[in-house]
């Protein structure tokens, strides 16, 4: 059983409101920072902790609290990412809806560690109702003196300020974020300098994940220390994983790091098994993340057990392993077609390309052209090779992450389930019908298990 | 998708858009909330506002309305406009029904629903019904994938939908003919 | 003054200066030297913040600094990244490199016509000498180009965007040194949607 430091009261009746959050032990982490700790000895305890980020990249907070640089007079802000696009990821809108006082109490008590003074919420568009949700939040937050000037009497003063997007994945990206605060299209930044140095308008900030401001809460109330004691090794504390595919209960998971794989996928507490058919692939965290057959995501290539830990996710490489990522998880059943499934991630990428570097902007859309041609029975016997070409040659190529979280999808489709490519190739015909392995699930040909 | 592309100038529409009193009262109020200088971050927020006080989408006039309001270049307001996907540039029926159409929702059934869809409306995606209506639209992840499949109409989400959830659901929505925004509260 | 290394020849360069900028010093020292100079398509000295975009002019960054000698990840855009003390790049010495910019043309080739014969720009054109120099015989992108309907932009200028490989020099002379309110045009976010340049006599 996995401890609830984020999810916690997530089913008290009330904790949505001021009142019923203040109740369950709310805004604490806000007064023994500001009434008993130093902003340094705040950034100490998140250091202590060992989280890292948990927007996807794993960076560790306390390391990119620390770069944040201080000139005189120029103010710094705290951006905290909630444009949540990653495909399979729900947990932010998760927690925002149901406890968004929670992110309110991190963003206060994380600024003062920052010394930021006003810090902005960019959530996506499409959560326009979660927005309004954390607007309600922050006003009662503010009428009860959580915000605004000289806060608890400590002489710390703050706003924050909820800001909507309007539809592109690529506004995740933190440069992007940063462009589309300011007004602008979203395309990312070129890096150097780092938005540690200059980001928002300029100044010093820091963009995190909901999830990862939301965790400071525990850490500053526990202490770094008992924090770090969950987890194994470099992957500290607990993470909020959102179940979606074939799983047969889909949803929000807080999960101590370092439980296994088979537990978390196979488990009743957790997604619960497969419904009706059998597991044939997973996405762990997110799109970008490599696919990988399901007998490697329960056992590592040397036959060890899979744990959901960054490092363990990861054993292997990208030959057999794969990645945390956003911890947006969906897990395929042998009714699911491989190439299918990579032609509709080509395709979002495609469609979320931000269009400024020639790498991803056209070898996105060749891919997903490729691989429509290939899904539709009108492949040919060279296209295979060629979309690995294509994938290889955009990957690290680009200006952001975009062009890599395109190439991996394909690539590791490929790389463990080629046969299924090659299936397509073969048989036109009977991948018409876009249910092609609904009555017949494909047989996995041995010779191309693993890479 | 063969056809080639035309400029948003000339295709986006020419009917004079003004904002409301109110409506114009809210720009002002977000322009004023970031620092000196940096009223160009409301630009986002305030499309949101002209979108929603068009009929759910942006014409040359409601942008070039923005971009007198905010005090930009045209061109400044165009480029926003037309990277973001929330962002309509051609008239839409009363309801937008964006169905998410990204791979968790495909892997429990998002195709079905779309197919479903595209029948019972006699539309293709993209496309808007010939009573203005419906305008259909395949989406990218909304951030429902445990709930799928789903639509968001307006700032509803419509979650873990049937064939028979999302006929009754078309069936209300016309029954109400109530137009819907993103903005609504 | 850092001292960098490009494909095995050291130079000298002030403080500030790109890896390009330092690659071409060391062409014009030495034209004997001219292969390490990267191509640079988007990049425009002139402008400021132009260039990262292409990606024609990326390097292998084998050693960060004398101070940091771990190589970079990826490679570089040469045209956006300052060289540091005791740096070592590679342009034409590296393999994969030359395969990555290899693809680069070939992506930078896949939507734009290939109609040269009969294009006024033949001959004295960047986009050609880049894939003379740099790309593959042939392409293998058999899929349909992005065409735009071409638009007169004032009395001098007609834009063709179907030819227009994205390197947004234009923008930034149109803002810079023509001074029109021109920012990045609605340019595609994804290729298919609304494309143009639309720039307004302004302030």
């Amino acid at each position: 059983m996995s401890r609830k430091l984020l999810f916690e009261h997530i089913a008290t009746p009330g904790i949505r409101g001021l009142e019923g959050y203040r109740a369950n032990g709310g805004y604490r982490s806000v007064e023994k920072a500001l009434r008993t700790m130093s902003p340094e000895a705040v950034l100490e305890e998140v250091k202590k902790s060992g989280l890292r980020g948990r927007g996807g990249a794993g960076f560790p907070t306390g390391l990119k609290w620390s770069f944040l640089a201080k000139p005189e007079g120029v103010p710094r802000y705290l951006v905290v990412n909630a444009d949540e696009s990653e495909p399979g990821t729900f947990k932010d809108r998760y927690l925002m809806e149901r406890i968004p006082h929670m992110l309110i109490e991190g963003m206060i008590t994380s600024s003062f560690a920052m010394g930021a003074h006003t810090s902005y919420i960019y959530i996506r568009g499409e959560y326009f109702y979660v927005a309004r949700i954390i607007e309600q939040a922050i006003a009662e937050a503010r009428a009860a003196g959580w915000l605004g000037k000289n806060i608890l009497g400590s002489g710390f003063d703050h706003e924050i300020h909820v800001q909507v997007g309007a539809g592109a994945y690529i506004c995740g990206e933190e440069t992007a974020l940063l462009e589309s605060l300011e007004g602008k299209r979203g395309n990312p930044r070129i890096k150097p300098p780092f938005p540690a140095v200059m980001g928002l308008y300029n100044c010093p900030t820091v963009v995190n994940n909901v999830e990862t401001i939301a965790a400071v809460v525990p850490i500053v109330n526990d202490g770094g220390e008992e924090y770090a004691k969950i987890g194994i090794g470099k992957s500290a504390g607990t993470k909020l994983i959102s179940a979606g595919g074939n799983v047969k209960r889909p949803g929000v998971y807080e999960i101590d790091l370092g439980i296994t794989c088979d537990e978390f996928i196979n488990s009743d507490e957790y997604c619960g098994g497969v419904e009706g058919r059998a597991f044939k692939a997973v996405v762990p965290g997110g799109s970008s993340v490599p696919i990988i057959p399901y007998e490697l995501f329960l056992k590592t290539a040397t036959g060890e057990s899979r744990l959901m830990t960054y490092e363990s996710l990861a054993d292997g490489g990208f030959a057999t392993g794969t990645m945390m990522g956003s911890g947006g998880f969906y897990a395929y059943n042998d009714a699911q077609c491989i190439v299918r499934s990579t032609w509709n991630h080509a395709r979002f990428y495609s469609h979320e390309s931000c269009g400024q570097c020639s790498p991803c902007r056209e070898g996105t859309g060749w891919m997903e052209k490729i691989l429509h041609r290939l899904e539709h029975g009108e492949g040919r016997s060279e296209d295979i090779d060629l979309l690995w070409d294509v994938q290889r040659k955009i990957e690290g190529n680009t200006i952001c992450p975009l062009g890599d979280a395109a190439a991996w999808p394909v690539a590791s489709a490929i790389r463990h389930f080629r046969d299924e490519f090659e299936y397509h190739i073969r048989f036109p015909q009977k991948v018409k019908d876009p249910k092609h392995f609904e009555k017949e699930p494909f047989a996995r040909n041995p010779k191309f298990a693993t890479a | 998708m063969s056809a080639r592309t035309r400029p948003i100038t000339t295709t986006a529409g020419t009917r004079p858009f003004a904002f409301s009193e109110a409506a114009l009262a809210e720009c002002k109020a977000l322009m004023a909330r970031y620092p000196e200088g940096r009223s160009k971050s409301a630009l986002i927020p305030i499309l949101h506002i002209a979108q929603s006080e068009n009929d759910g989408w942006l014409s040359v006039n409601a942008m070039d309305a923005v971009a007198h309001v905010m005090g930009l270049q045209h061109i400044e307001v165009y480029e926003v406009a037309s990277f973001y996907s929330m962002f309509n540039l051609h008239p839409v029926g009363t309801y937008v029904l964006d169905v998410c159409r990204t791979a968790p929702c495909m892997l429990r059934g998002s195709d079905d629903l779309i197919a479903h869809l595209e029948k019972k409306l006699g539309v293709h995606c993209g496309e808007t019904t010939k009573d203005g209506m419906f305008t259909l639209k395949g989406v990218e992840c909304l951030g429902s994938c445990g709930t799928a499949p789903m639509l968001q109409c307006g700032a509803g989400y419509h979650e873990k939908l049937t064939i028979e959830s999302a006929d009754a659901l078309i069936d209300a929505l016309r029954a109400r003919n109530q137009r819907t925004n993103y903005t609504d509260q | 003054m850092p001292k960098v290394t490009i494909d095995g020849v050291m130079i000298e360069v002030p403080e500030g200066t790109t890896i390009l900028q330092a690659a071409r010093m060391i062409g014009e020292r030495n034209k004997a030297d001219r292969h390490v100079v990267p191509p640079a398509m988007c990049y425009y000295t002139n402008l400021k913040t132009s260039g990262g975009y292409c990606r024609s002019c990326l390097v292998k960054v084998s050693k960060g600094s004398d101070r940091d000698p771990r190589p970079m990840p990826k490679p570089v855009a040469s045209c956006r990244t300052n060289v540091m003390d005791g740096m070592e790049v590679q342009n034409t010495t590296s393999p994969e490199l030359l395969d990555a910019r290899k693809g680069v043309v070939e992506f930078l080739l896949i939507n734009h016509p290939l109609d040269c014969p009969i294009c006024d720009q033949a001959g004295e054109c960047h986009l050609q000498d880049l894939s003379y120099e740099n790309g593959t015989e042939a392409s293998r992108y058999e899929f349909e180009r992005r065409t735009f309907v071409p638009i007169d932009i004032g009395d001098t200028i007609k834009l063709h965007m179907t030819r227009c490989i994205l390197c947004y020099r234009c923008v930034k002379v149109a803002d810079q040194i023509a001074r029109w309110a021109c920012a990045w045009g609605d340019q595609p976010r994804r290729c298919e949607r609304d494309q143009h340049l639309h720039p307004e006599r302004g302030g």
